[in-house]
């Protein structure tokens, strides 16, 4: 071997050593990461019916909201009421359309049906308004809580009404809406006040005249004239439980358009009525939800209508 | 369901809850002989409680001449003739009813066989009212009637039902029916409008509020009842044709109690359509001109013969007793719940308390006066 050769086996040797010390210290920090990846809960979201896309703002009152658009839609079958009496036993054609998303603050559905005839006034005896319903309750729910919950499963149910979009868009829809002719001489004890057979609007009556209104009077909020949101926030712990809940916090948005109606229903992650039974969302949970309608025109009310199955729902 | 006995149809039924009956029952009597149809019991009750906005179309009380008027409109057509053969078989000296009842006759997805009325039945709550069902037919000489010369008033409120159809159909459970007193009342803040008991109310003696949005019906004027004080529409009857009071069941029936001697002693007033199977608590003394059997059988139940045979005799001052208790009607604002007939002369009506509500004698006294007034030298047109 040269003295050349000699040089460049030691230079070859001085070389490898840090390689080699190289080599090692990587895979050994490979192998802590890798142990350390098996002792962790790998994150990937859980199998969901239904997922609710985290935003940065949620369009509580926007159903047309380009937002929508970005995240994915949900087909939900609907079924028949065969459980209590009176019972619904026809189903709409066409699956429920369903988006959800949220912004930590606040939850928001999109729900998307087919309805040819807009029924939007419960002013006559016949009438029916159209109407679709989220209920919410923890995971995994028994079945029966899918009846407006249970005791221990209370169902937060988000309430939109056709008729209550129609109160807040237009002003209250009074009695000459339905009946345009009406004249009338007194409602005691404003004999004085009525002009020439036109009653005054319902929502300037004097408190006295509100006597016989005992709806109103009473504060069922079926009856006030003066609607805040078309969204009632309820509670139900079971069927014919249904409570309308003390802060009444919920927000939406309905709009009918060519044959389809989209709806908006927001209500607060957090519980304002906790205490009362209400659901608190938390991000990166998984809740128990189902979805239903209600057409108008079809009869439909109370236990006369369409709900999905009990779904989950996981907040991203 | 469970099954609950209804005395009415003389056998048990199906209804949607357990037999509960309260303590006592609110009940009135209706005599249709007296009542004029002047509609005071109507504009009492609109008055006081119907007057507002949303309430217009709405009579708690109503008068319906029979056989053409009726409010809502067909309302009692429609429910028989949903309900189909209503057939009743005698068995000894009483009255079974085989046919089927408005809770068993109710479609699979139903509580209750009924309807919701268009709002335009009750645009005519005084159709039929003297009036023929046809245009009079032109004779030779004279204009005749199309059909039997015989009508009668048939006021309705609630019946404040012992198995109430409204307070079974709720599936709310907003509707109760009061201990205390058998009143059926509406929770008016959990009603949410389902308009399941319009529905089901075969009487039709539940309404939607139009502004309210939801129902409402006959609170029997609870609030006076409480005091021991008449309803109004009973009250101001003009025609002297309601006993109000409070009716036991037969098996507990008091011969000193009114109403109960009314309806079970005397048995000369009856339930309206008892086939429908709801056991209403207000009663009727059917009319005496009508010749149509079958119709007073449809309407008040196979016992309708027998009521007029005993109505009859009290006319006729063969029952004093009978005479005396229908002689308390209207006498006095305050509920009896006791009476008697003292010598054949008076009937005296006593409240629950004992005291004396009310003194009248049986047969009012007459003077007779001269036709010719010696001392004023004149002649009198009226002398009694
Ligand atoms: S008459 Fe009708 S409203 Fe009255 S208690 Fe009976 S079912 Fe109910
Ligand atoms: S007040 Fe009496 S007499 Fe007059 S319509 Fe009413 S029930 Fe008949």
């Amino acid at each position: 071997m040269s003295e050349k050769e000699l040089q460049k086996k030691k230079e070859r040797k001085k070389l490898s050593l840090p390689i080699f010390i190289a080599l090692a210290a990587v895979a050994s920090i490979s192998l802590t990461f890798f142990i350390k990846r098996l002792q962790e809960k790998p994150k990937v979201k859980p199998e969901a019916d239904i997922i609710a896309a985290k935003v940065e703002k949620v369009p509580f009152n926007d159903p047309f909201s380009p937002l929508w658009e970005k995240v994915p839609s949900y087909s939900i079958p609907l079924t028949q009421q065969a459980t209590v009496k009176p019972m619904k036993f026809t189903t709409p054609k066409d699956p429920l359309k369903v988006k959800a998303v949220h912004d930590g603050e606040w939850i928001a559905f999109l729900l998307e049906w087919n309805d040819t005839s807009p029924d939007i006034h419960t002013i006559k005896t016949k009438e029916f308004r159209d109407a679709c319903a989220v209920l919410l309750t923890n995971y995994p729910a028994p079945p029966e809580a899918w009846f407006m919950g249970t005791k221990d499963y209370p169902a937060t149910i988000l309430h939109w009404k056709a008729d209550w979009q129609m109160d807040i868009d237009e002003g209250f829809q009074d009695l000459e809406k339905a009946f345009p002719n009406l004249s009338i001489d007194m409602y005691p004890p404003m004999k004085e006040a009525i002009v020439r057979g036109k009653p005054p609007p319902t929502k300037d009556l004097p408190e006295e005249a509100r006597a016989w209104m005992v709806g109103w009077k009473s504060g069922n909020p079926l009856s006030l004239p003066d609607k805040k949101s078309p969204v009632e926030k309820l509670i139900g712990i079971g069927p014919g439980s249904l409570t309308p809940l003390p802060t009444q916090d919920a927000s939406g948005k309905g709009i009918w358009k060519v044959g389809v109606w989209r709806v908006v229903l927001s209500k607060k992650m957090k519980g304002s009525d906790s205490k009362e039974g209400e659901i608190n969302l938390l991000s990166e949970k998984m809740y128990s939800v189902a979805f239903t309608l209600w057409s108008g025109h079809e009869g439909d009310r109370g236990s006369r209508k369409n709900p999905s199955m009990l779904k989950t729902l996981y907040i991203e | 369901m469970p099954k609950v006995y209804n005395w009415q149809i003389g056998r048990e039924m199906n209804y949607w809850y357990e037999q509960n009956r309260p303590k006592r029952q609110a009940s009135a009597v209706f005599d249709t002989n007296k009542c004029i149809a002047c509609q005071t019991c109507t504009a009492a009750c609109k008055t006081t409680w119907t007057s507002g906005k949303g309430q217009e179309y709405m009579y708690w009380n109503n008068v319906e001449t029979k056989p053409w008027g009726s409010y809502p409109m067909g309302w009692d057509a429609k429910v028989l003739e949903a309900l189909g053969p209503q057939r009743w078989v005698k068995k000894g000296e009483r009255y079974i009813y085989e046919g089927k009842t408005i809770f068993e006759a109710a479609p699979t997805t139903e509580r209750v066989l009924g309807y919701l009325p268009n709002d335009l039945d009750y645009a005519y709550p005084n159709r039929g009212e003297d009036e023929t069902d046809q245009p009079l037919i032109q004779e030779k000489f004279y204009l005749r009637l199309p059909h039997d010369l015989w009508f009668f008033y048939l006021p309705r409120i609630c019946n404040h039902c012992t198995y109430p159809a409204c307070l079974a159909s709720c599936p709310r459970m907003a509707i109760y029916k009061r201990n205390e007193d058998g009143i059926v009342l509406i929770d008016q803040e959990r009603c949410r409008a389902y308009r399941e008991c319009v529905q089901a109310c075969p009487y039709k003696k539940v309404f939607y509020n139009h502004v309210t949005r939801i129902s409402e019906k006959c609170v029997m004027c609870y609030p006076a009842v409480e005091k021991g004080i008449w309803p109004r529409c009973m009250r101001t009857c003009i025609g002297k044709i309601r006993m109000f009071g409070f009716l036991n069941t037969p098996d507990k029936a008091d011969p000193e109690n009114p109403l109960d001697f009314l309806v079970h002693i005397r048995k000369v007033a009856l339930p309206l359509l008892p086939q429908l199977g709801l056991e209403p608590n207000i009663y009727y003394i059917p009319p005496i001109h009508v010749s149509n059997n079958r119709f007073l059988h449809m309407l008040f139940g196979p016992y309708a013969l027998q009521a007029l045979e005993s109505y009859k005799k009290a006319m006729n001052g063969e029952d004093m007793e009978l005479v005396g208790a229908l002689l308390l009607n209207v006498s006095t604002d305050r509920i009896m719940t006791k009476f008697k007939v003292l010598e054949g002369k008076e009937v005296v009506g006593y409240t629950e308390n004992g005291h004396e509500a009310v003194r009248i004698p049986i047969k009012e006294p007459t003077i007779v006066r001269p036709f010719f007034d010696e001392g004023l030298k004149v002649y009198r047109h009226n002398i009694t």
